[in-house]
């Protein structure tokens, strides 16, 4: 079966200044799969070169069979969805609207009813919220409404940047439970982490990211009997 | 009793012209960050393109209406298509494009100005004479100019508020990356938001001139008092910019029945001082607000 992504000798980064140095990946057409390395190494750059909000230097992207277009809103509609780092909501939007947006892509006569379903399904607490507006939500929920309004786009990754960030443990807990939940569909997935040991449960295959390159690959058993490798990298 | 009556009336007339204004320049700075400073002019274009159909072609004065409003639709898409599109992705985009559309409005004044001469023309695009309402007169181009704003302000609304395309404008307007992501082209969005604030602008044009004289200047004024509602209401705020039109026609009129016509201006743009010193963000801004 042919790859969802192929990644080839991708390079991009800011101004003058390289952050991505030829990273080549692959990932299947479903599963969940991570990358993980410390801060400050190209991971956030990657996801936003992949889904074209930073513009690639070099390289090839292949999505799904076909190079991915240029423009970043046509690559959410050809199925490629990214749930950025801090969540990026439509803060003067009611929960409900944020999801619809997120379905934005979709044709005009999809039933978007299953689709909220399926979201107040793995977040309940969104649910209740469905008419407030985003801006007066908690960061947990805040979180639940990025990966949310990921899912309505029904694409054919999700790319999800640090679903961790800044939350208290509990809520985070929460949110790697929906996620496995969400993993269990079927669904591809692939998450940005600092800490592998969030994901490790969740993820099948391990990307170390270190200077804008992969510095170690692998899958879940090659991570834990290589545990000194990859703690060298993270300083724990 | 009847003097409030002549105030409430003559106000709300005054601020349904301020709000056709002032709508779409809280539109477009809300939506880009784009502060239109061609926007008193797109105004004189839309009375120039009424009064053309209606005095030149001799045209009914329901499609000279029609024609002053689409004209202005059709410069914000030009002004779209030949500047702004090429600006967005600058580093500099809000001042650039504030100095870009200075001289676009220079020298479509100028182009009107050579059409069409200086000569002050009279706007045939009115309705005469006037109604009684609860013992009061009221001029059939003040309802006239209510009913325009309300229809086109109110649909512009409802579009924002009820539609997929409506819901992709604001989106943009909250977060442009994160609209981008959901699959919608930005560029595209600017395009209509242009579109919509010449449409408003162009009827602005249109009442505005037929309660004075058309000029090639005429949007001058107005178009700095819409400046000043969308600083006084928090800039981009869009409803914000309708309600605050509305006050100050309000109290203009008032103003300007209790002290004298002179001092309209003046004392408004004191109360506008007061509020902004009070309230820097605007009465309907918010202050940015960084949750992680």
């Amino acid at each position: 079966m042919a790859d969802l992504l192929d990644v080839r000798d991708l390079s991009s980064g800011y101004g003058h200044i390289k952050v991505l140095y030829g990273v080549s990946f692959a990932l299947p057409m479903a599963g969940v799969s991570a990358i993980i390395g410390p801060n400050g190494h190209g991971k956030t750059t990657l996801l936003r070169t992949l889904s074209g909000l930073n513009r690639s230097w070099g390289g090839k992207i292949m999505f799904n069979g076909t190079p991915v277009p240029a423009a970043a809103e046509a690559r959410a509609r050809a199925g490629l969805v990214h749930v950025p780092q801090g969540d990026q909501l439509f803060m003067e939007m009611t929960v409900e609207e944020n999801l619809l947006m997120g379905a934005y892509s979709r044709p005009a006569r999809d039933d978007l009813q299953a689709g909220l379903a399926s979201v107040f399904d793995l977040f309940p607490r969104l649910a209740e919220r469905r008419r407030q507006r985003v801006s007066s939500l908690s960061g947990g929920e805040r979180r639940m409404v990025g990966i949310g309004r990921g899912m309505m786009a029904a694409g054919k990754l999700l790319m999800i940047d640090e679903p961790s960030l800044g939350l208290a443990p509990i809520v985070i807990e929460q949110v790697y439970e929906a996620l496995t939940r969400l993993a269990a569909t079927g669904a591809a997935i692939l998450v940005v982490e600092e800490n592998p040991s969030r994901v490790e449960r969740v993820a099948e295959r391990f990307f170390l990211m270190d200077g804008g390159r992969f510095a170690w690959t692998g899958d879940a058993a090659a991570l834990r009997s290589s545990s000194d490798i990859v703690s060298a990298y993270l300083g724990n | 009793m009847d003097a409030i009556l002549q105030i409430i009336i003559s106000g709300l007339t005054l601020g349904a012209l301020y709000a056709l204004g002032a709508v779409g320049l809280a539109l477009t700075y809300g939506t880009m960050r784009m502060f239109n400073m061609a926007h008193g002019v797109f105004m004189a274009l839309g009375a120039y393109g009424a009064y053309y159909v209606a005095e030149v072609l001799g045209m009914p004065l329901v499609l000279a209406l029609l024609a002053g409003i689409l004209t202005g639709g059709i410069v914000g898409a030009l002004l779209h298509v030949l500047v702004v599109r090429f600006m967005l992705g600058n580093k500099n985009f809000e001042i650039n494009i504030l100095v870009a559309t200075a001289g676009v409005g220079i020298l479509l004044q100028d182009v009107l100005l050579k059409t069409f001469g200086g000569f002050p023309f009279r706007q045939p695009v009115q309705v005469s004479g006037a109604v009684d309402l609860l013992g009061t007169r009221v001029p059939w181009q003040s309802l006239l100019i209510l009913v325009v704003a309300f229809v086109l302000i109110g649909a512009m609304a409802l579009v924002l508020t009820r539609t997929r395309f409506g819901m992709a404008i604001r989106a943009t307007a909250m977060n442009r990356d994160a609209a981008r992501l959901m699959g919608v082209n930005t560029v595209n969005t600017y395009l209509q938001v242009l579109i919509i604030a010449g449409i408003l602008a162009g009827a602005a044009g249109v009442m505005i001139s037929s309660m004075a004289t058309l000029s090639p200047e005429m949007g001058t004024n107005p178009a700095i008092r819409a400046f000043v509602i969308c600083v006084v209401a928090g800039l981009g705020s869009v409803g914000g910019a309708g309600i605050t039109a509305f006050a100050l026609g309000l109290i203009e009129a008032a103003i300007q029945y209790y002290i004298g016509a002179r001092f309209g201006l003046p004392i408004l743009l004191a109360l506008v001082v007061v509020v902004l010193v009070r309230r820097p963000a605007g009465l309907f801004g918010r202050e940015e607000v960084v949750r992680s």
